[in-house]
């Protein structure tokens, strides 16, 4: 990439700022480390801006800076962890700014219990809007590999949802 | 903000190829999780962001090889 050209590219992150941001705060719920990774995820792109190709799709580039720089942390620290009954994300901090809505809690939590490869598969499908394709060459896998993440992660989450908005037995 | 990909919708709006549940059950995850996506876009940035996002504007304007801090990229 010119140096000329500086300029478009930092105003293409700036403008994909709230989309990593979404997308990272889905990914783990500790919302201390998502900002971090978006940080780290950023500086990344920029010392590797040479190699964005103008014209190809900025935020999959991005989002696949930021899937490496969580997959990374995770193997050095394990922190983020499978947490199949919410203990460990009942503990990560949470923004003060964060919406309290028990959607909004509902929903992260649900995905917090998702594996993590039907996570991400579900996230970057139904949610950020890629392609099956383009979420595979993100993750690294076949397209097959990615249409059965998310169709078994949304009907999981469905399950895990349904079950969030049932009330418990004998109330309370 | 404006979707950057110019279509609020996204291409994977019907969740192509779904073939487990009802249409109106993945309307309701697609929903949530846009929810949930327009929620988190809607909040300020932190201040750490925010600091380097001026700071990327300003490596943009000025154009020159600067780097911002922690180069690491490999």
């Amino acid at each position: 990439m010119e140096h000329g050209s500086d300029d478009t590219f930092s105003e293409q992150v700036l403008a994909l700022l709230p989309r990593l941001r979404a997308y990272a705060r889905s990914l783990s719920r500790d919302a201390t480390f998502a900002d971090d990774l978006v940080q780290d995820a950023v500086v990344r792109a920029w010392a590797a801006r040479d190699r964005f190709v103008p014209g190809s799709n900025m935020e999959a580039w991005l989002v696949t800076i930021l899937r490496n720089a969580f997959l990374s942390d995770r193997r050095k620290r394990s922190r983020e962890v499978e947490d199949p009954e919410g203990a460990h994300t009942a503990t990560l901090t949470v923004h003060a700014s964060q919406p309290s809505t028990m959607e909004f809690q509902d929903t992260l939590a649900a995905l917090q219990r998702l594996p993590f490869e039907q996570r991400e598969a579900l996230l970057l499908v139904a949610a950020s809007g890629f392609s099956y394709q383009e979420a595979a060459t993100i993750c690294g896998v076949a397209e097959g590999t990615i249409k059965s993440r998310v169709s078994r992660a949304r009907a999981h989450l469905e399950e895990l949802l349904a079950h969030a908005e049932r009330p418990a037995p004998g109330g309370a | 903000m404006a979707d950057p990909r110019g279509d609020s919708e996204g291409p994977s709006a019907g969740l192509p190829g779904d073939d487990a549940s009802s249409g109106s059950e993945a309307d309701e995850v697609r929903r949530r999780l846009r929810a949930l996506y327009q929620s988190i876009e809607s909040e300020p940035l932190p201040d750490d962001l925010r600091a380097l996002a001026e700071r990327l504007q300003r490596e943009g304007t000025s154009a020159k090889s600067g780097s911002l801090p922690d180069d690491d990229a490999g």
